[in-house]
């Protein structure tokens, strides 16, 4: 019986039964892993320090503006960790910039909805920085970051 | 006078809560959000008192009517960069001087100004205002003397 591509994992016919993962394959796997980690690590800290100070002023975090920024930064790999600071509502707002003016902030607004603004710096002067905002859902933002080519400051 | 605006030569200073100071230490533009039911954002002008910065900003600390903690900063804007900036965005606010009587058990406060745009109509347009308004800040300075 002939086997197709699904059988094979991807692999051309007749390679997928000889196939063995190299030592170069696996550690690039663990790597991913442990990028994640640290990351959801430093996530994790700095909500942590936010909900402390929120608890202060007798406030808290969103639970389910927390639980989109968990799903928003879990949806690819290598997303980096931006700024974090919570908003009036006590939801998320995170900012991912480049020091040289350009910019993406994104509330979590709950519900998958995002706000988001975003400041493109097209040149040396000021005056040649684009500038968005709106709402949308996280694929939305998405087509935003590629539109304005924006992957270099959200993605490792 | 009451509603007059200050000039572009002035500062202003508006107090920054903790949690609004991202880890690498700038305001952010969530600070200069406006909340329902608010006409402007509250500021203190800092030329409104006599002296140098030091003493204008211990005026300032003085009479602030709200609770500061000490890892808080007080955020320093020139009024004239404000403007061009807002002005090189295409985007509208007005910086009103807003003095405080004074109020159970308050002080008059001579300083208080508002920084004043329009939130409700078109909210994408006053995403793009406060971004402006916080990459205005000059400088921060410590909320509490003791700090």
């Amino acid at each position: 019986m002939s086997r197709d591509a699904s059988d094979t994992g991807g692999l051309p016919a007749g390679e997928a039964d000889t196939f063995q993962a190299t030592e170069a394959d696996i550690p690039a796997a663990g790597e991913a892993d442990a990028w994640q980690a640290r990351t959801d690590r430093a996530w994790r800290a700095r909500i942590e320090q936010l909900r402390g100070y929120a608890e202060e002023d007798g406030e808290s975090v969103d639970a389910e503006s927390e639980r989109d920024l968990w799903r928003f930064v879990h949806s690819e790999p290598f997303i980096r960790k931006g700024n974090l600071v919570l908003n009036h509502g006590g939801k998320l707002h995170a900012v991912w910039k480049d020091g040289q003016g350009t910019s993406l902030a994104v509330d979590f607004e709950g519900g998958g909805r995002v706000r988001y603004v975003l400041f493109k710096q097209r040149g040396p002067d000021d005056k040649d920085m684009a500038t968005l905002a709106g709402s949308s859902n996280f694929e939305g933002v998405k087509r935003r970051i590629r539109a304005f080519e924006l992957q270099p400051l959200f993605y490792a | 006078m009451k509603g007059d605006a200050p000039p572009d030569t002035d500062h202003l200073v508006r107090y920054i809560k903790p949690s609004n100071i991202e880890e690498d230490g700038t305001v952010s533009s969530v600070e200069f959000r406006l909340r329902p039911g608010e006409t402007g954002i509250s500021c203190n002008w800092l030329e409104a008192f006599a002296g140098d910065k030091r003493r204008q900003l211990a005026e300032v600390r003085r009479l602030c009517r709200i609770k500061v903690r000490k890892t808080g900063d007080f955020a320093e804007l020139h009024l004239g960069t404000v403007r061009s900036n807002a002005a090189r965005r295409l985007v509208t606010l007005r910086i009103i001087h807003a003095p405080l009587a004074a109020t159970d058990g308050f002080e008059a406060d001579p300083s208080h100004a508002e920084i004043m745009y329009q939130s409700q109509t078109n909210p994408a347009r006053a995403a793009i205002i406060v971004e402006v308004i916080a990459r205005s800040v000059i400088n921060m300075h410590p909320a509490t003397s003791a700090a």
